[in-house]
């Protein structure tokens, strides 16, 4: 028994991680990771034992999220977004470099779930392109072409919300 | 410089650090020529590196208490133990009730 927890605590931080920037809001994120990590404990014998715990334990979180998505658009209820760049209306930031913590997030936030789960795995968790396919049970390729929009798609949103407040969309998405 | 044509899927790999170093070299090459699909792979690396860098902090809190895998086996060790009361109840009741 002593083995489960020792694979699992070093993936605890990085499932966190994955939470947080795929559902935000942080109560949320920390309770889908609690379900994957009861989930694992409950289901370790059901461990493929040639598989990777790392693999294993993101790609029950991650369909746990995809759930809880779901279930949170089906309610209708507004998710919140953090309040993404709202400090910086109206001060136009040139500076590619200048992207701020919740500017980047939050922008995040604003791509189609299927795209952002391929970003942030491949970004952020150092995860290879077959290791996502895998999580998100997808073909390669289609890890690759969410990728590369999900790329471009950034890149706009970005673009959009360095605009002067005057002539850009409102960037609050209500569901 | 192999024959194998460089492809977008090259591209996204030399942003994330995936490609062997032959074959980042080759795209190194391609995009010293093309400054123009440089550039745009450059904004691609940087936009990794901010959301990496945005992302960060939250792998370095402290893991709370309900996320402690040894508290929740724990729990399980508990409830588990618990759910075999009622049955064992039961056969005891069964037994003497065949005596």
């Amino acid at each position: 028994m002593a083995d489960i927890a020792h694979l699992i605590e070093p993936v605890i931080p990085a499932l966190r991680r994955y939470a947080r920037t795929f559902v935000r809001g942080a109560a949320d994120a920390d309770d889908l990771v609690q379900d994957t990590l009861e989930r694992a404990i409950s289901r370790w014998h059901q461990r493929r034992s040639d598989g990777d715990t790392r693999t294993w334990l993101f790609s029950i979180l991650h369909n746990l999220a995809v759930n809880h998505l779901r279930r949170a658009a089906r309610r209708g209820r507004e998710v919140p977004l953090d309040d993404a760049g709202e400090s910086d209306v109206g001060v136009p930031s040139t500076q590619e470099d200048a992207l701020r913590r919740d500017d980047i997030l939050g922008a995040v936030g604003q791509l189609p779930d299927d795209q952002r789960s391929v970003l942030l795995l491949v970004s952020i968790e150092d995860v290879s392109y077959a290791e996502a396919a895998r999580i998100l049970d997808i073909p390669i390729g289609t890890v690759m072409s969410r990728l590369a929009r999900a790329r471009e798609r950034l890149l706009k949103l970005l673009e959009e919300q360095r605009k002067p407040a005057s002539d850009r969309p409102h960037l609050r998405r209500v569901q | 410089m192999s024959s194998h044509p460089i492809t977008e899927d090259d591209l996204h790999g030399f942003v994330d650090h995936l490609l062997d170093s032959a074959r980042r070299s080759e795209v190194q090459t391609y995009l010293d020529a093309h400054p123009e699909i440089a550039a745009r792979i450059a904004t691609f690396s940087r936009q990794r590196e901010a959301l990496r860098a945005a992302a960060a902090p939250i792998a370095d809190e402290p893991i709370p208490p309900q996320l402690n895998v040894r508290h929740l086996m724990d729990g399980r060790r508990r409830s588990q133990a618990w759910s075999w009361r009622p049955m064992a109840a039961s056969v005891l009741l069964l037994v003497s009730a065949s005596d």
